[in-house]
């Protein structure tokens, strides 16, 4: 003979609500990384885009994956490495795609690539010299350049997020800013000639 | 421009912002080269640092967080709208699969067993004894067991397309028939059975019912002579 067993409406509105409270309570821890790490992703973006609107869109994408994934991203260091790795590779993928598309309307349109006026009078001249350098470095160097430079991160922190040695994330911002300087220096002699 | 042996060093040490070794200290303060070399490369990594935190610290804008929360909401109410309907869809999937298997026809029959030769009732094998005491072989194709795969996967129509259809070919005409059906399109399966000859085995599948003979009774001439019944033995 089986056995029934009726479960009372009461218990299953009770699971039900603790379902809610859970699902509550991660929308709130959620909430504390967004404001802790939020910024960073935004940075990380604009540092790799050099474009408000294009950073803000590669953030929200990111947080919103990290969103999707959070139930196995709760630890807080996990969280920080996850968000920095993800929010610089869809940067980097939207830059690429953005260089596609514009060889592709050079292509059809044939017009120069030149900077337009707007871009140079809103940053200086070293700044775009600075940029453009910064867009032939490789992606490895790139990465801990930005972070090294972004909210003052320290090496140790650096290489937390980056689940990498302190030595080597010493040697990649060495060999990153000597890249820099390489690129750099006769430019800054030309500036400092006029 | 800086003496050639200290150049690397000097390059090296404006970029780690280290403490100068007391040998390259030393060749700064005699050599005025070097000495304005290094000043114009701890300026270039202090300007790239510069540079770097400007373009790396840009201001979150205001509208950063509530896109984000807004983004994030309509992920849930996403995700959410969808699990009913991947419910139905699943719901609807098995249906249909529990349909199709039902409704499958079941005397499928492979092609390469189409050739069935006197085998399948005794109502053919009756026939089949016939044949064979007129000396004739021939080969019986049953349209349902040349059914193309199209065929097969597919319910009948009617169940006029599931009727037993005999062809009796003579030998001699077995050819000319192989050359009719190949003209027919869709009937490869037919003609593979025309063409292929019955195996002596299945020939000797067929069973012969022996005469059943009654009792013989066997009897001498002289009796039969005496059992005349003109009475002419009574006469001698």
């Amino acid at each position: 003979m089986q056995e029934l067993v009726l479960i009372p409406p009461v218990r299953a509105a009770e699971k039900e609500f603790a379902q809610e409270a859970a699902q509550a309570a991660l929308r709130r821890e959620f909430e504390e990384r967004l404001a802790e790490c939020g910024p960073l992703a935004y940075r990380i973006a604009r540092g790799v885009l050099r474009n408000n609107a294009d950073a803000e869109d590669v953030a929200q994408e990111a947080l919103l994956r990290a969103y999707r994934r959070f139930e196995g991203l709760r630890d807080r260091g996990r969280f920080r490495a996850w968000l920095v790795r993800i929010a610089f590779r869809l940067a980097i993928d939207r830059v690429r795609s953005s260089k596609r598309r514009q060889v592709r309307e050079t292509l059809w349109s044939e017009t120069s690539s030149r900077p337009s006026t707007e871009d140079l009078a809103a940053t200086s001249e070293f700044q775009a010299y600075l940029d453009r350098a910064m867009d032939e470095l490789p992606d490895k160097h790139r990465l801990v350049l930005l972070l090294g430079a972004i909210e003052g991160h320290s090496l140790e922190e650096v290489a937390e997020m980056l689940s990498l040695p302190v030595g080597t994330v010493k040697s990649r911002l060495f060999f990153a800013r000597k890249q820099l300087a390489e690129k750099l220096r006769c430019h800054v002699k030309t500036i400092e000639k006029r | 421009m800086p003496c050639e042996n200290y150049r690397e060093a000097l390059i090296e040490a404006a970029a780690v912002d280290a403490r100068l070794s007391p040998e390259l200290r030393a060749h700064l303060d005699a050599c005025t080269s070097c000495r304005a070399s290094f000043v114009e490369e701890t300026q270039l990594f202090a300007a790239i640092d510069t540079g770097l935190r400007t373009a790396a610290n840009a201001e979150v804008p205001p509208s950063f967080f509530p896109g984000v929360r807004a983004s994030l909401l309509d992920d849930s109410a996403s995700r959410r709208g969808w699990r009913p309907f991947l419910i139905f869809a699943a719901a609807a999937v098995a249906m249909a699969l529990t349909v199709l298997i039902t409704a499958r026809p079941r005397h499928t029959i492979k092609d390469n067993q189409a050739k069935q030769i006197f085998s399948a009732s005794p109502r053919e094998k009756t026939e089949a004894s016939a044949r064979e005491a007129s000396g004739t072989r021939a080969i019986l194709a049953s349209s349902h067991s040349y059914r193309t795969p199209h065929e097969r996967n597919t319910a009948p129509a009617n169940s006029a397309s599931l009727h037993v259809m005999d062809v009796l070919v003579p030998p001699e005409e077995r050819e000319a028939f192989a050359r009719f059906i190949t003209s027919q399109p869709g009937r490869s399966g037919v003609v593979i059975a025309v063409v292929a000859a019955a195996t002596e085995n299945q020939d000797n599948r067929l069973s012969v019912e022996p005469l059943e003979i009654a009792e013989l009774e066997v009897k001498p001439l002289e009796a039969l002579a005496s059992e005349v019944p003109d009475g002419t033995e009574e006469e001698q």
